[in-house]
């Protein structure tokens, strides 16, 4: 099976399959248009916004998955109500991490374009936004509440004309 | 704690720099492996993340849930409070936020007024509506000129959803005079007494629908006139009309104007096969999808001719039943030359199963009956099934494209499992309100299964059910047991019998 080398912002070198690298577009595009040679041996793809740590979760997580249909582009369609509550066990699993780890993988999955990753984990951020009161929501992320007492009357005044629907 | 720990060590040599390097070096080969993931904890924060993701976070968010979070601070007050999410938020005038006096910055795209505050509505800023597309009014005991009221507030209306009631009684009268100025929606929800439909003479709709509350029936002249003037309606949705028979018998039926690509028929007894066909066959050409009540094997040929027809849903409705002795004579007739090859999507009620053949290309079937028995080998296309029976005479016989299947019944048969799985590439099931599952260790151990999905709701789950599929959980990507609520169940066999 053909192996590709991926270095993280540490600096660490890590091996794996062409296939699970091939998750990323970022890296698909840097093999096909900047000429990078899958066969070479010697050849290193830098990656120099993720870190060790979270490359490893990538990894595996791409690992799992690379078999996956990719998803069509209809699912991207505005009108359909988003669901968040259709996160597979092992992604359940996978994701149970510190905040800190979670956002991390935000931002790796964006950078690195894997669309797949990129949706489970912002699903797990909006369950942990789901159910809760804005106190709840401060507490959860370590928000600060930055509105003056005016600004935030006229913010709880305004949101008790809203309704769902 | 070890980085505590670490700063308190620091605090105590104080300058002493060789010292320090050397606990330096001592804690980070200590905790080498804990170092990385108190780095990790660190760094990022959700309010640090880029506008781009935070606006993905938030689309999976519900309204109340976006209200909540933009109590929470600055920046997600701002980016709720922007264009992107207000479709989703709908300004609501109720007697409960009466007191709180209005000071709004929102520019709300719906809008919704319920009859108690109406008055209350009409002392917001008359700016209240500019930006509102959809309207929802609730109208009980309102007056039509407080309604035109309203409707003037929201000059770019594109759908509204009317609720006009009355005291049970005396039916409103309603003259021409009181015209409501409107003459172009996307979208019209008519309720309750549709007498309204006169003060709409010059409207032209895209879709229309209309649910039927009242008891009167003086203004059948008038509904019937507004629905066959309307030029360019191409979804129309009826709903417990109980008069359209004798509306759609109607002889300028036959030469409406519209070309509709959408048509819901539900919940209207008395509705007749032939006053159907009467206003239906001229709208052969273009209905793509067609909810109705199911008239039998009549009806399957006379839909034969709509070339358009790619979802059908024939269902039986509570008010409409066809005696077993007619479907008989009607079964034997059907000849199997006759074939709907283009439709798609298939909702039906099956009297026998030689029903489902006129059908041959469906890729999604939702299947009811009490004691089916089907045969579905030959529907190549076939991806998506919903069976909903009593029980099964012979296991399902499924061929390997289908990729979904969805099995509520209440009595599987004890001895074969409910289809049959040996060429079978099934990637998601799902089983609710069954009493038997014993079948289903023998199919997760089958060389062939391969599920991606599996969802076992409202069923009898035994102790010994459970150790056989905590043995295949892992093989299975995601799983899920909805516990057995007796209530549910109940339900479900009522409307099966």
């Amino acid at each position: 099976m053909q192996t590709i080398k991926l270095q993280s912002s540490d600096n660490e070198i890590f091996e794996c399959d062409l296939a699970v690298a091939k998750c990323s577009a970022t890296i698909r595009t840097m093999l096909e248009d900047l000429g990078i040679d899958e066969n070479s041996e010697d050849e290193v793809v830098p990656l120099p916004n993720v870190n060790s740590a979270i490359l490893r979760k990538v990894i595996q997580f791409c690992t799992y998955h690379k078999d996956d249909p990719v998803p069509s582009s209809t699912d991207d369609d505005e009108n359909k109500e988003k669901r968040t509550d259709d996160i597979t066990s092992w992604d359940a699993d996978f994701l149970k991490v510190d905040q800190g780890t979670l956002f991390e993988l935000i931002l790796a999955a964006n950078y690195l374009d894997i669309r797949s990753l990129l949706d489970v984990t912002c699903k797990t951020v909006a369950n942990m936004i789901k159910g809760k009161t804005p106190d709840e929501i401060r507490k959860t992320f370590n928000i600060k509440n930055d509105f003056t007492p005016a600004e935030e009357e006229q913010v709880r005044k305004e949101n008790t004309w809203c309704e769902e629907k | 704690m070890e980085q505590e720990d670490f700063s308190e060590a620091t605090a105590v040599v104080g300058t002493n720099k060789n010292l320090m390097n050397y606990f330096a070096d001592f804690y980070s080969t200590l905790f080498h492996n804990r170092r990385e993931e108190i780095l990790v904890e660190s760094t990022a924060e959700i309010d640090k993340l880029p506008q781009e993701i935070l606006l993905r976070i938030l689309s999976y968010l519900k309204a109340k849930e976006l209200i909540a979070l933009s109590s929470t601070c600055r920046r997600f007050s701002n980016l709720i409070n922007t264009n992107d999410f207000l479709p989703k938020l709908t300004l609501r005038v109720t007697e409960s936020t009466k007191r709180s006096q209005w000071i709004g910055h929102r520019k709300y795209k719906k809008l919704l007024v319920l009859s108690e505050s109406i008055n209350l509505y009409f002392k917001l800023p008359k700016t209240i509506g500019t930006y509102v597309t959809t309207l929802n009014l609730d109208c009980w005991e309102i007056s039509i000129y407080e309604i035109k009221k309203v409707i003037k507030l929201c000059p770019h209306i594109k759908e509204l959803s009317l609720m006009y009631l009355v005291r049970t009684g005396i039916p409103p009268e309603i003259t021409k005079k009181e015209e409501i100025p409107l003459t172009w929606l996307d979208k019209l929800s008519l309720q309750g007494e549709l007498q309204i439909v006169n003060c709409l003479k010059n409207l032209q709709v895209k879709e229309l629908i209309i649910h039927r509350q009242s008891d009167f029936e003086t203004h059948l002249d008038d509904v019937a006139e507004f629905i066959m003037n309307q030029k360019d309606m191409i979804n129309l949705e009826l709903y417990h009309m109980y008069f359209i028979s004798s509306l759609f018998l109607r002889d300028e039926m036959k030469h409406v104007a519209f070309r509709l690509n959408k048509l819901i028929i539900k919940y209207c007894s008395h509705f007749s096969y032939f006053c159907f066909v009467c206003f239906v066959a001229s709208q052969k050409d273009s209905i793509k999808f067609m909810s109705v009540d199911d008239f039998g094997y009549d009806m399957i040929k006379f839909l034969m001719h709509f070339k358009e027809m790619r979802t059908l849903k024939l269902t039986l409705t509570e008010d409409y039943q066809i005696a077993e002795k007619d479907m008989l004579v009607m079964m034997s007739h059907v000849r199997n030359t006759m074939l709907l090859p283009q439709v798609e999507d298939l909702e039906i009620w099956n009297y026998c199963h030689n029903f489902i053949h006129h059908f041959p290309n469906v890729r999604k079937l939702t299947i009811y009956g009490t004691d089916l028995d089907l045969n579905l080998w030959n529907f190549k296309n076939l991806e998506d099934l919903t069976v909903i029976t009593k029980n099964l005479e012979n296991p399902l016989e499924l061929n390997e494209n289908l990729k979904k299947l969805k099995l509520i019944m209440y009595e599987y048969p004890k001895d074969h499992s409910p289809f049959s799985y040996d060429s079978c590439k099934l990637e998601d099931l799902t089983l609710i309100g069954a009493k038997n599952l014993d079948w289903i260790k023998n199919y997760l151990e089958h060389p062939n299964t391969n599920l991606k999905n599996l969802r076992i709701e409202r069923c009898l789950v035994t102790d010994e059910l459970k150790e056989i599929l905590k043995i295949h959980e892992n093989k299975i990507k995601r799983f899920e047991i909805i516990e057995q609520d007796g209530k549910e169940i109940e339900i479900l066999r009522r409307r099966l019998i």
